[in-house]
């Protein structure tokens, strides 16, 4: 690997090391405070990494069962696929010819790249933790627990002050609306644009970006209506059931032309006229609701830890999905050439193993290949 | 940049071609642009998007859709490795193993930073003045402890608060500016209309653009083609099925002599009504997508039931009603992951069928797949 790579590789050491050091910092303080009685790392301080065994048992009050349950709650979930990624590392191989050629380099740079991401993510949440962390580290004993006195807890009041007025003008600027006589010129003023426009292309929607906006949207029906079709009964007992599923398959069948027309429509003002196109062209994400909706505070709320749990490790999958296919394309323009160019010589066994089981089992499995001997 | 710029404007509906006309190095045409800008302040809410997007952020924030994160351009890599490079297929393994190892401990963490994000929340509830709120965010939880540390954050709000204000002003002053623009438009119409004529053919010559080389619309064209092929098999599985029901359907009915016409046809239509109500859902998935945000949320914890320490019964304003629910975001996460999953299989899929082809070539060796 290049000395570049090489860097890049020293970066990721030393992301996992954070992360594992805060791992490792996790596991420790349950261990160590579990002695003591009154588990205050748990209850009620919301501190990870800051926390040592010292200051556990220096802020030792009564044990609340919330305490206990918090600790044993606290210790980090055995990562299912740690284990997994573990044999990777240590295959063997039998052949001899194992080097994959040189294109495999942009798939290890799609690696890298996806890596490095990760480990801005983990950067990002081990601030996060930092700051949690602190408080517990710097609460003197005596001033009572976040559980106890968090409910009765006042802002300090410039800062109060500044949300108040800051909160009252994004709704003013919310409510406000534009004037009579401003629309009216506004609207007049983009009409007379568009009058500009060349005729082929004024009475089509060009709007490239809601082209996109629209794709997005349908592009989450084939699973949805796939889950309507599966819960459909295979064989209903009674002829109304008959009759309903049949209408339901029905009505599905609608639905999907409906989107394949749809598509087709949007296919066409795709190829339409095209405009001067720059080769960088990273379509701009704007927003596609209203002018006024988008000065509403943005909220989401959650009503349970579990909820929150979900959903940031739903966000986590789909994420990691992305970039798995992203990973799999680029693996499959790279690495299947390889094979298919050269006549597959005796050694190259092992490469052919080895490439099979990234790109079909996701690295996780193997293929077994057995010599065909036939015994006479 | 003005390649940029023209792509950008045509990609948010811009049509007026004169502005694509304009010299590539930037040496004319400000009136355009003025009214490129003028355009743009209407349309896409120019304004109001950077007002949201720059929002001041004193929350706990999460983004909620679902698009994909834009990954760098794969065609870089492969120029730049020489003849003489080899790459172990080892290395690549190992690369794979060290991105799990990665995604699993990013998991780990973030289930820890949504225990703590939920402690506080719960623990916090109450102490906010903002209704809405109604608990404090770490940062805030922060603040309370460290006031110090946290003097840029409210520079920082007291500015955008400036803004705002600043941005009413503008809605005041808003006819005026309207009517400007009306005059610039005057004025270039009295002295274009001269080149008009001209422009016409010139355009007529340029239609023909190479769609080719734009990598949005490839993009776009090959999301559409996966969509249309999950779609039409999809249909075809419809199809079969459909057909199956029928002819179960008429076999039932045919052996059952005492289907009353008037009494099935009062079920029939309950039936039907109630299916219409069922698959309402689904039709509106074709119809364009209720409004999506794109941007950060701040997470807030509040309890179903209304009912307890927080008093939400106060907070009944409009607010509360646009709030984004958890629970419908992992619902829709859920089907995109659903999606996801079975495009990755797909690809896999593909990938087997060749690997296969390949094991055939193989002399003397036999190919068991796990």
């Amino acid at each position: 690997p290049s000395p570049k790579e090489l860097e890049e590789l020293e970066l990721l050491n030393r992301a996992l090391e954070k992360a594992l050091n805060v791992r490792k910092s996790i596991l420790k303080t349950p261990l160590e405070t579990q002695g003591a009685t009154g588990q205050k790392w748990a209850a009620g301080k919301i501190s990870s990494k800051g926390m040592t065994s010292k200051q556990g048992r220096s802020h030792r009050t009564a044990a609340g069962a919330s305490g206990r349950e918090v600790c044993a709650a606290a210790e980090p979930q055995e990562t299912p696929g740690l284990s997994e990624s573990a044999p990777n590392e240590q295959q063997s191989f039998s052949g001899g010819d194992s080097a994959a050629g040189k294109n495999s380099m942009a798939a290890g740079k799609q690696l890298l790249h996806a890596v490095k991401k990760s480990s801005g993510f983990l950067a990002e949440s081990s601030k996060k933790e930092d700051t949690t962390g602190a408080w517990g580290r710097s609460i003197s004993p005596g001033t009572g627990t976040l559980q106890e006195k968090g409910c009765q807890l006042k802002l300090p009041l410039p800062y109060r002050k500044a949300y108040s007025r800051n909160s009252r003008a994004w709704e003013r600027c919310r409510l406000c609306q534009t004037s009579a006589d401003a629309a009216a010129a506004r609207t007049h003023f983009m009409e007379r644009i568009q009058t500009t426009v060349s005729f082929p292309s004024r009475h089509r929607v060009h709007l490239r970006c809601k082209i996109e906006e629209e794709l997005r949207g349908l592009q989450d029906v084939p699973s949805r209506l796939r889950q309507y079709v599966e819960a459909e009964p295979a064989d209903p007992s009674t002829l109304q059931g008959e009759y309903e599923s049949l209408l339901t398959l029905e009505g599905l069948q609608t639905t999907v032309s409906q989107c394949l027309q749809k598509l087709q429509l949007l296919r066409e003002d795709c190829t339409g006229d095209v405009g001067s196109c720059s080769p960088a062209c990273v379509p701009v994400r704007g927003q596609m609701c209203d002018s006024a909706d988008m000065l509403a505070v943005p909220l989401l709320c959650y009503s349970s830890l579990q909820e929150l749990r979900d959903l940031f490790a739903l966000k986590l999958q789909v994420s990691m999905l992305h970039q798995e296919i992203a990973l799999q394309k680029v693996m499959m323009a790279e690495l299947l050439p390889v094979l298919e160019a050269r006549p597959l010589l005796e050694g190259s066994a092992g490469l052919f193993r080895a490439i099979q089981s990234q790109l079909c089992e996701g690295g996780r499995r193997f293929p077994v290949l057995v010599r065909d001997e036939l015994l006479d | 940049q003005v390649r940029f710029v023209k792509w950008a404007l045509w990609y948010h509906g811009y049509g007026r071609p004169q502005l694509q006309r304009l010299p590539a190095d930037g040496s004319a045409g400000s009136r355009e642009l003025l009214l490129a800008f003028s355009w743009l302040l209407h349309s896409p809410g120019l304004l109001e998007q950077l007002l949201a997007r720059n929002r001041v952020q004193t929350g706990d924030e999460t983004s909620v859709c679902t698009c994909e994160d834009e990954l760098p351009n794969s065609q870089e890599g492969t120029s730049e490795a020489g003849p003489e490079d080899r790459v172990d297929v080892r290395y690549l393994q190992w690369l794979n193993g060290r991105l799990r190892l990665q995604w699993c401990s990013l998991h780990a963490q973030h289930q820890e930073q949504c225990k703590l994000l939920h402690k506080i929340h719960l623990f916090t509830s109450g102490s906010h003045t903002d209704q809405n709120l109604g608990h404090f965010s770490v940062t805030e939880t922060d603040l309370i402890r460290q006031p110090e540390n946290y003097k840029q954050l409210l520079q920082l709000l007291e500015s955008e608060t400036t803004q705002l204000e600043a941005f009413l002003e503008w809605k005041q002053l808003e006819p005026v500016y309207w009517q400007w623009m009306e005059t610039v438009l005057d004025n270039m119409a009295e002295e274009g209309n001269m080149c008009e004529s001209q422009d016409v053919h010139v355009e007529k010559r340029r239609l023909p653009e190479v769609t080719s080389c734009c990598p949005w619309a490839d993009k776009m064209t090959e999301q559409m083609d996966r969509l249309s092929r999950d779609l039409v098999a999809l249909q075809e599985q419809l199809h079969q099925l459909v057909a199956q029901r029928k002819a179960a359907w008429w076999e039932k009915v045919a052996t059952r002599e005492e289907l009353q016409k008037e009494r099935f046809s009062a079920t029939a239509r309950k039936i039907r009504e109630s299916i219409e109500l069922k698959l309402g859902g689904v039709t509106s998935l074709c119809a364009p997508k209720k409004n999506k945000r794109h941007g950060l949320c701040r997470l807030v914890l509040r309890s179903k039931h209304p009912a307890g320490k927080m008093s939400l019964g106060r907070c009944v304003s409009k607010e509360a009603a646009e709030a984004v629910s958890a629970a419908e975001v992992i619902t829709e996460l859920r089907v995109r992951e659903a999606s996801l999953q079975r495009e990755l299989q797909q690809l896999r899929q593909q990938c087997r069928h060749r690997l296969d082809r390949i094991a055939g070539g193989l002399e003397g060796v036999i190919c068991i797949s796990p």
